[in-house]
């Protein structure tokens, strides 16, 4: 088909070439028989014939599918001129293919974040129920919702699977018997959860991910009705979810029942405050659903068996599922997209100027075509296709690029955030990456392609090369520099703000001193400790014979590990602080157990007081030490020693336990934060005497280890240890204290390194553009500099011309870009840590240093007009 | 020549003298150019420019057909054109819509020249 068009079109060529041929052939022969000389027919001929060019062109359009052939003609000479201009390419390329590599990366992550659909049945129907509930309330809601199928899960949580080798640690969520069937979601293998098999007796099962279900089963469908052991528990396994099943979050690895048992009214309705979902039913809007919510929050309240403040839950509200898992990531997302489109904008301003630098070096070439016969439409689309096929070469460079920075962007977010793990190039990036390309390869190609096909022909090709003018390039040029750097600052001036940011968190002081301490999370099964005796024990022994560990100076565990995510915490009621009911319930402490020696070997202060010791053991007095914090701000102006506080119970009151102590503040929870605004102080318990948020003794510790040895070697003798004492006792993945400190602070490193490699590449950018003009505008003036000399001129004064020309580009770019910049950069607030986003110093070196990016890209031009040889400058024309 | 007397071609009016010069029989396209000024007086112009993309497009939408032919003045082949039966027809809506264009242009222009 195709070869037989190629032959056709062959043939209608030729035809046309002869029918013009034979109308000259006869007009000539006319004109000689009307008595004309014949060389005088021949000439009179041609001159009515015209443009034959023209006119075979004109024809071409006639006969239609032309533009196809056109446009071969048009790659074919657009890919020639790339190759033959090879640093040209290699600048554009490079701009662009960094410009279109972050956007595709970035919208890659967008893709998977924001737009791709959740892997449930009918995913729009899904919504977030913004409550925490205790199961009974779940229950009540479940009953009483007209709108909404609801059901509930537990964040991640750890669980010990034991029996299946060396116990290990996993993470688990505990769903409604209805959370999977609201999903929509089915197992690959056997079965998921269904109705009724949260009730005690029945809710013995497990269903695994296909993560766990490979590692640890190696991928044996004779899994399915086998009993496992979690945390002490035997349930069998009746089913193994799809791979793209994470929920709620990629690192979960199974999903149990939740134990419903409304007999137990303290875990019935006190602990385990838990998110909820819902499906919509059909034909309800998102807003009966959201009225719905308000309505049945203040109707669940009084089921409560003791009093709740009437605040709780009074913001809920149903919120589509996919903009809820979103929440976090969005505005790291939008910031992101800002800063490559940026880029972008840098890169097409960039290479738009290049071309319109070359351009008028073609304005001959041009000049030339067209008085050949190419008409301007012509032209321009010629120009426009090579700047396509640029952009193109760009994108296909770019996507590589692209593929290769995903990693690195992932980065800046949370790791476990569902749907990130599958952030992958898929057709729709690349259909993005395309789009990107052909629409900057339109924008940044427009204008020069305008330009050049705007010419005065006759002027054109009289002119006699160097003097040539580029019309109005030259003024649009100097804009598109002067762009190009203001984006540059807005750029600069953001990675400022977060390199110094990151330099203020890295002189945070945490409040102790991390150095030579690792860390070994022992986990015990939950049930260990329900007789607080056997952990106590265990816990005891294990820190004794770790003690004698050759190397190791000191030992110690705690439940609440500070910057490792660990949080333990407590509703604490004061004894002089009385709460009255309008109040909200009692304020939520950071409560974490230790034992003797780990204010000592952690290296916080004690302030006032004393610590804890060996005789604070499971009988004697209660006592607890509070941070200096907390102190000031419960007994402001008293003594804190001697204080009384407690957890408080719905279930008779317990007794009060003793300050004993203060010790220094130190960051729990983040290094940039004293404490989240919903914890009111901090409280440590001496271990034997402690309780966990489900009121129990906690299991699962972190040792802490002072040694100067080999992390390595401690970190082995350990896990002998423990296996000696218990084998059932899963030992996790050591870590330095320093490893914890930095890696509390990944997310912010990345977006700092992101965006200093976004202003290393504007500024580069901005660089070759300042170079690439200058020294494109000092050759066209070399004759006027020529003459400038022969007139008398001194060369440093040529100098100074060519460098004041530099920087006037330069300082206009930097002017408008920190007006920019003031705009901009609040969407860095709160990114930065104590960083104010006007930082006066950060805007005064980003303009210094595009200062001096000016005086470097005009340095060489400068030179070379200052050693400009008048005579051969003048001779030159 | 009288170049005085030359005017451009109303738009979208070659096609129709094209297709009125091919009722009379077969032509090629320098006679079609040849027809058309001469019976104008010399006034209407035919440049080549126009004159082939004309008579391609006509032919691509099947108003004429063509066929290399030995002329009969000369021992050579031009390319000849014929009208088709479309054609025919094309010829005749652009007569009608033609001839109430050239009357209401008319009727416009005519008493103002009184005046």
């Amino acid at each position: 088909m195709a070869a037989w068009r190629m032959q056709n079109r062959k043939q209608m060529e030729d035809e046309l070439e002869r029918e013009l041929r034979s109308d000259l052939e006869l007009e000539a022969e006319e004109q000689q028989e009307a008595g004309v000389s014949a060389e005088e027919a021949q000439y009179r001929a041609l001159r009515s014939m015209g443009n034959t060019t023209l006119v075979k062109e004109e024809v071409r359009l006639a006969w239609g599918g032309l533009w196809a052939e056109q446009l071969w003609q048009d790659l074919k000479y657009g890919l020639r001129g790339l190759r033959r201009n090879k640093g040209f390419t290699l600048v554009a390329t490079l701009s662009l293919a960094l410009g279109i590599g972050g956007n595709a990366a970035v919208f890659s992550l967008i893709n998977a974040v924001l737009l791709r659909q959740l892997p449930y049945r009918d995913p729009d129907r899904l919504v977030q129920v913004t409550a925490y509930c205790p199961k009974g309330i779940i229950v009540a809601l479940q009953q009483r919702s007209r709108t909404m199928d609801i059901a509930a899960y537990s964040e991640d949580s750890q669980v010990n699977l034991t029996g299946q080798g060396e116990a290990i640690r996993l993470v688990g969520s505990r769903v409604t018997a209805n959370f999977m069937p609201v999903l929509g979601v089915e197992a690959q293998l056997g079965r998921v959860i269904r109705g009724g098999e949260d009730e005690p007796g029945r809710d013995r099962i497990v269903v695994l991910s296909d993560a766990l279900w490979r590692r640890k089963f190696g991928a044996d469908p004779g899994v399915i009705g086998r009993p496992i052991t979690i945390d002490g528990v035997d349930r069998e396994v009746i089913g193994v979810m799809p791979p793209s099943f994470e929920f709620p979050s990629s690192n979960t690895e199974l999903w149990t029942p939740l134990h419903m048992d409304p007999s137990n009214s303290f875990d019935f309705w006190s602990t385990g405050f838990i998110p909820l979902l819902a499906r919509l039913r059909p034909g309800v809007t998102l807003a009966q659903a959201q009225a719905e919510v308000r309505s049945l929050i203040s109707q669940v309240i009084p089921l409560f068996p003791y009093a709740l403040p009437l605040t709780w839950s009074a913001d809920a509200t149903a919120v589509p599922l996919q903009q809820y898992l979103a929440r976090d990531l969005r505005s790291k997302l939008i910031v992101l997209q800002f800063a490559v489109g940026l880029i972008l904008l840098i890169a097409c301003a960039n290479v738009a100027s290049l071309l319109l630098a070359r351009a008028a070096v073609r304005q001959k070439e041009m000049a030339l075509r067209s008085a050949l016969g190419a008409a301007r439409g012509r032209i321009v689309r010629q120009l426009l296709t090579e700047s396509v096929v640029l952009g193109s070469v760009a994108a296909i460079a770019g996507l590589g690029l692209g593929y290769g920075v995903l990693s690195l962007f992932k980065l800046v977010l949370p790791r476990d955030a569902p749907g990130l793990a599958n952030v992958y190039i898929d057709p729709r990036v690349v259909l993005f990456a395309a789009l990107l390309a052909v629409t900057t390869g339109l924008v940044f190609g427009l204008l020069p392609a305008w330009i050049t096909s705007h010419l005065n022909l006759a002027a054109t090709l009289r002119s006699a090369g160097q003097r040539t003018t580029s019309g109005g390039g030259g003024r649009i040029n100097a804009a598109l520099i002067a762009a190009e750097v203001s984006l540059a600052v807005v750029l600069a001036v953001s990675a400022g703000l977060l390199v110094k940011s990151l330099w203020a968190l890295a002189h945070v002081n945490p409040g102790f001193s991390p150095e030579h301490i690792l860390t070994v999370p022992i986990s015990p099964d939950h049930s260990l400790c329900e007789e607080r005796s056997r952990c106590i024990a265990l816990y005891s022994q294990l820190l004794q014979e770790a003690q004698s560990i050759p190397g190791v100076s000191a030992v110690t565990a705690t439940d609440g590990l500070p910057l490792s995510g660990e949080f333990p915490y407590l509703p604490v009621e004061l004894q002089s602080h009385q709460l009255n009911p309008s109040e909200t319930l009692a304020p939520l402490f950071w409560a974490g157990a230790v034992t003797p020696g780990y204010f000592n070997l952690m290296r916080i202060p004690l302030v006032q007081g004393r610590t804890f010791t060996a005789a604070d053991s499971e009988n004697s007095e209660l006592v607890v030490v509070v941070s200096a914090a907390t102190a000031r701000r419960f007994w402001p102006g008293k003594d804190p020693i001697g204080q009384h506080l407690r957890p408080p119970s719905d279930w008779g009151n317990p007794p009060w336990r003793t300050v004993v102590g203060v010790v220094g503040d130190v960051r729990q929870y983040q290094v940039s934060t004293e404490l989240p605004d919903w914890l009111h102080g901090v409280v440590y318990m001496p271990y034997p005497q402690s309780l966990g948020s489900d009121r129990q003794l906690p299991s699962s510790m972190t040792m802490l280890v002072r040694t100067s040895r080999d992390p390595q070697y401690v970190a082995a003798e350990i896990r002998r240890l423990v296996q000696e004492l218990n084998p059932n006792v899963p030992v996790g993945e050591m870590r330095t204290m320093d490893g914890i400190i930095s890696s509390s602070k990944t997310q912010e490193r990345s977006l700092m390194w992101l965006f200093l490699s976004f202003a290393g590449s504007a500024v580069l950018l901005a660089a070759i553009g300042t170079y690439g003009v200058v020294s494109f505008s000092t050759a066209q003036r070399m004759y006027e500099m020529g003459v400038r000399i022969a007139l008398g001129a001194n060369r440093r004064d040529l100098f100074g011309l060519v460098l004041r020309l530099s920087l006037r580009l330069v300082l206009a770019g930097v002017a408008v870009g920190v007006v920019l910049a003031v705009g901009a950069t609040w969407t860095l607030r709160s990114f930065l840590y104590s960083v104010s986003t006007r930082d006066p110093l950060i805007f005064l070196s980003v303009a210094l240093l595009l200062i001096s990016v000016a005086i470097v890209a005009g340095f060489f031009p400068a030179r070379r007009a200052a050693q400009v040889d008048p005579m051969t400058a003048l001779r030159a024309e | 020549m009288a170049p005085e007397k030359r005017t451009e071609l109303l738009q979208g009016t070659l096609d129709m003298l094209i297709l009125r010069t091919l009722q009379l029989g077969r032509a090629h396209g320098h006679e079609i150019a040849k027809h058309i000024q001469r019976t104008s007086d010399e006034v209407l112009q035919v440049e080549h420019g126009s004159l082939y993309p004309a008579l391609h497009r006509l032919e691509r939408k099947g108003w004429l057909s063509s066929r290399w032919e030995t002329a009969k003045d000369r021992n050579r082949e031009f390319k000849y054109y014929r009208l088709t039966a479309a054609g025919k027809k094309q010829l005749l809506a652009e007569e009608s819509k033609w001839k109430q264009l050239a009357e209401a242009i008319t009727r416009v222009m005519g008493p103002a020249e009184e005046s």
